[in-house]
């Protein structure tokens, strides 16, 4: 074969591979558009504001979500997850309140040894988003504002030694460390530990044969999958070559894997059984790519009766009648208890934020993880152009055409670019056509951008409150201080502001102390008060001591103390107090005795003296 | 004399009690004080605690942790112990009730129980999740068996025995084979 004919031969190959393409998707969606299944925004708000509710019967609220139960768990998995599902969805709620008391607690985490965790980096992550999420700055947190979640949770996680530890955790390390960096398109500094292509490598060496990725072993997981194509669906539109590989194969691989996987009833299987989690996840991933889950073909599966099941029915399928999720349907092991079927704090926090994904994209706003500013209308006119160029491209198109919208696809800013939905055809015709398409350049910003502190004014219910709060405080008020300490800090310049300042800091540190306390407390009774049958009389001081702190205390923070650790200290209590009262009447009936005998040998002694006189006089006579 | 022999047996009867130790109790107060008492008919579960998996990958555990109080060198942490069953116990009354009384170090997750059913176990005797390896942490078996939900849940019978151990890769150096075999499996 000559060199020419070789060159023909590339060129029908190319044809037609191309041709087979565009065919493909041409028909997937006209399959897809007679398939719609329609479901408006409207119905998925109601779902979404049926877990709400649901969840506001859960923590007893009837006003906000976020409320003081909720916000006892702020930093933790369900503490957190709500508030970023609540912020996505944009309903208000008690937003300011999650900051102000997520602010103290990553201070009063931070003044440990550990900080926020000594493995899991996906602390720093999951309450980055939510600061996000509901307005907050991550990069400004604690007492000061001294404190950066951003860098200690991503570029710069090391230990002790400097080593770089963000995958201590495995997988997950790196991929909500790439989700939280780009959550605000944060800048890497040049002398970061990692750099954004550090993390992207370590999450690409990572995949799997059959596409997917895995938390370990050799067959993927489709949650793991699914998080893993969320993290990238920024890069999914990068020509940069990693380890020879582009982002976007490795991620199409990923969905074809997935599709590969879905049930017929629309959901997924995974960690045992058929679930709901694992549903939503794919739903995210999607969705952060621009895909309509309602009208991939790929995603929209014919169960035995014929039914057409998309992903969104495979979600629906765990929804309850008191509107929260559940977690699955089957019980491995049977056990009363655990009933399969009834709503569940994860996986309706879980579908909570997908339905703040799925409203997302089908109103055209950022990706769930993407918390930048919207896009204006101006861009979002600019993106949506460009893609029906690249729409109305087809192979026969002249090179000068396909440059044409290639040179408009360049126009849009390059941190934007990932919102065109459609390149990954723009890029297949550009190789074909042999046209030179740059490597992408994102630009990133500083990391400050977005973290306005906003202006309060400290009104005159704030102030009333501030001096309405009691005399003699309960760690039930925690919330309502730190919220008002918040208002007060971020508050311009008013009369009584030092006042304000001086009686809420008083608060605030009463707190503190109670929580210490408390804190304390436990941390004695586990310490001076097992094992049970080593309490005698001699600790009765030590008991006495830790009961009388703890009788002390309201009752609000008397039930903040573990039931199983109130019931040591009363059983303790009782124990002495029996013991005491034992010895007491042991001494009591001993005295008696001892009086008793004495008596009778005095009583016998006078009585044989009286005889012998008796005997003597007898004698006498 | 009749008199004498009233005040002998009186001062007899004193020294008895005192003898017999004069434990003076209402009801309540000798149910909480023996409520744990294992007695012939009282109801009983066993538990032990054992990290020995860290014993074979030493080289994955956090440096800070490479101490026989923390890892035991035949990774025993608590023997097979028999503790009292009381009504409605669950996997995580027993552990909660177990560590206290053998002082054993012990971080949970979960903090509203009755609001929130699920208590995660973070940490036991120092060892955490993570602490071994990406894939390491605390799992419970019940009989043998590995249930897949939280141990505030699992709601225990008369003769149960639980198991707490650490795994470093998952379940599967463990003998749980849901996870591995059935995660990522289709249709």
């Amino acid at each position: 074969m000559n060199k020419k004919s070789l060159k023909f031969l590339s060129v029908l190959l190319c044809s037609i591979i191309i041709v087979a393409t565009v065919f493909c998707t041409a028909t997937g969606t006209a399959f897809a558009q007679t398939s719609y299944n329609a479901v408006s925004v409207e119905q998925i708000r109601e779902v979404a504001n049926g877990i709400i509710e649901w969840k506001k019967s859960d923590v007893g609220s009837d006003n906000y979500l976020i409320n003081d139960v909720l916000l006892r768990q702020a930093g933790s998995t369900p503490g957190d997850w709500y508030p970023i599902g609540l912020g996505r969805l944009g309903v208000v709620d008690n937003q300011e309140g999650y900051l102000a008391v997520i602010n103290d607690n990553v201070q009063k985490r931070y003044d440990t040894k550990d900080k926020l965790d000594r493995a899991k980096a996906t602390e720093w992550h999951r309450i980055s988003l939510a600061v996000l999420a509901c307005g907050g700055n991550p990069r400004r947190m604690g007492e000061n504002g001294d404190i950066d979640l951003i860098a200690d949770g991503s570029y710069n996680r090391v230990d002790e030694s400097g080593v770089g530890i963000l995958g201590r955790q495995g997988i997950n390390g790196f991929i909500w460390g790439l989700i939280t960096l780009d959550s605000m398109y944060y800048e890497v500094p040049q002398s970061a530990y990692y750099s954004r292509d550090d993390i992207i490598l370590q999450i690409l060496k990572l995949q799997l044969d059959d596409g997917g990725w895995a938390l370990s072993g050799s067959t993927s997981d489709p949650d793991i999958t699914a998080m893993t194509i969320q993290s990238l669906a920024p890069y999914y539109n990068s020509e940069k070559q990693y380890d020879g590989k582009k982002v976007r194969s490795v991620v199409n691989k990923a969905i074809d894997w997935l599709s590969s996987v879905q049930l017929s009833s629309g959901d997924f299987y995974s960690w045992g059984m058929p679930n709901c989690e694992s549903t939503v996840q794919v739903v995210v991933a999607l969705s952060s790519l621009g895909i309509d889950i309602f009208t991939d073909s790929r995603f929209i599966k014919v169960d035995n009766d014929g039914k057409r099941n998309t992903l969104y029915d495979g979600i629906m399928k765990y929804r309850t009648a008191l509107g929260g999720f559940t977690h699955s349907y089957m019980n491995v092991i049977e056990n009363p208890s655990a009933v399969a079927g009834e709503p569940n704090t994860m996986a309706s926090e879980q579908v909570l934020y997908a339905m703040a994904a799925i409203i997302r994209q089908q109103s055209g706003l950022r990706r769930l993880y993407d918390f930048r500013e919207e896009q204006s209308y101006a861009l979002q006119q600019q993106i949506k152009a460009v893609e029906s160029q690249i729409e109305s491209l087809t192979i026969t198109s002249s090179i000068q055409e396909i440059k044409a919208v290639y040179d408009a696809y360049l126009e849009i800013e390059g941190s934007e670019r990932s919102y065109v939905k459609n390149y990954n055809k723009l890029s297949e015709l550009l190789a074909f056509a042999g046209i030179d398409y740059e490597k992408e350049n994102i630009s990133y910003n500083s990391g400050d951008i977005g973290a306005v502190i906003p202006t309060e004014y400290f009104t005159a219910e704030d102030i009333a409150a501030v001096e309405s709060l009691p005399k003699n405080l309960t760690t039930a008020y925690r919330p309502q201080v730190l919220k008002l300490w918040r208002k007060l800090q971020n508050s311009v310049e008013f009369d009584r502001k030092q006042e304000m300042t001086i009686l809420l800091e008083k608060a605030k540190n009463e707190i503190d102390a109670l929580q210490d306390e408390i804190d304390a407390l436990q941390r004695e009774i586990k310490e001076e008060l097992y094992p049970f049958e080593n309490i005698g009389l001699n600790q009765r001081k030590v008991v006495y001591g830790l009961y009388n702190r703890y009788m002390a205390l309201s009752e609000y923070d008397r039930a903040q103390i573990e039931q199983t650790d109130i019931e040591g200290l009363l059983r303790c209590k009782t124990q002495v107090d029996n013991l005491r009262t034992a010895l007491i009447v042991g001494i009591v009936c001993g005295v008696v005795a001892v009086g008793l005998t004495t008596f009778l040998i005095l009583h016998i002694r006078a009585r044989k003296k009286k005889k012998k006189s008796m005997a003597m006089q007898e004698s006498d006579e | 004399m009749k008199k004498d022999i009233v005040v002998v047996v009186v001062i007899v009867f004193i020294i008895v009690v005192l003898c017999c130790g004069t434990k003076i109790q209402s009801v309540d107060d000798y149910y909480l004080t023996h409520i744990d008492d294992i007695t012939e008919d009282s109801e009983t579960v066993f538990l032990s605690i054992e990290c020995s998996t860290i014993l074979d990958n030493w080289n994955d555990l956090d440096t800070a942790l490479r101490y026989e109080k923390y890892v035991p060198s035949n990774g025993i942490i608590l023997e097979k112990t028999e503790y009292v069953l009381r009504k409605g116990d669950t996997v995580y009354d027993i552990l909660s009730r177990a560590v206290r009384h053998n002082k054993i170090q012990m971080e949970y997750q979960g903090a509203n129980l009755n609001a929130y059913g699920s208590v995660y176990i973070r940490g036991i005797n120092y060892l955490y999740e993570f602490s071994c390896g990406p894939l390491s942490g605390w799992m419970y078996t019940v009989n043998g068996e590995f249930p897949n939900y939280g141990c505030s849940k699992y709601k225990l019978k008369d003769g149960d025995v639980i198991a707490w151990v650490y795994t470093c890769d998952l379940g599967r150096d463990v003998g749980c084979e849901w996870i591995s075999n059935n995660k990522g499996a289709s249709k």
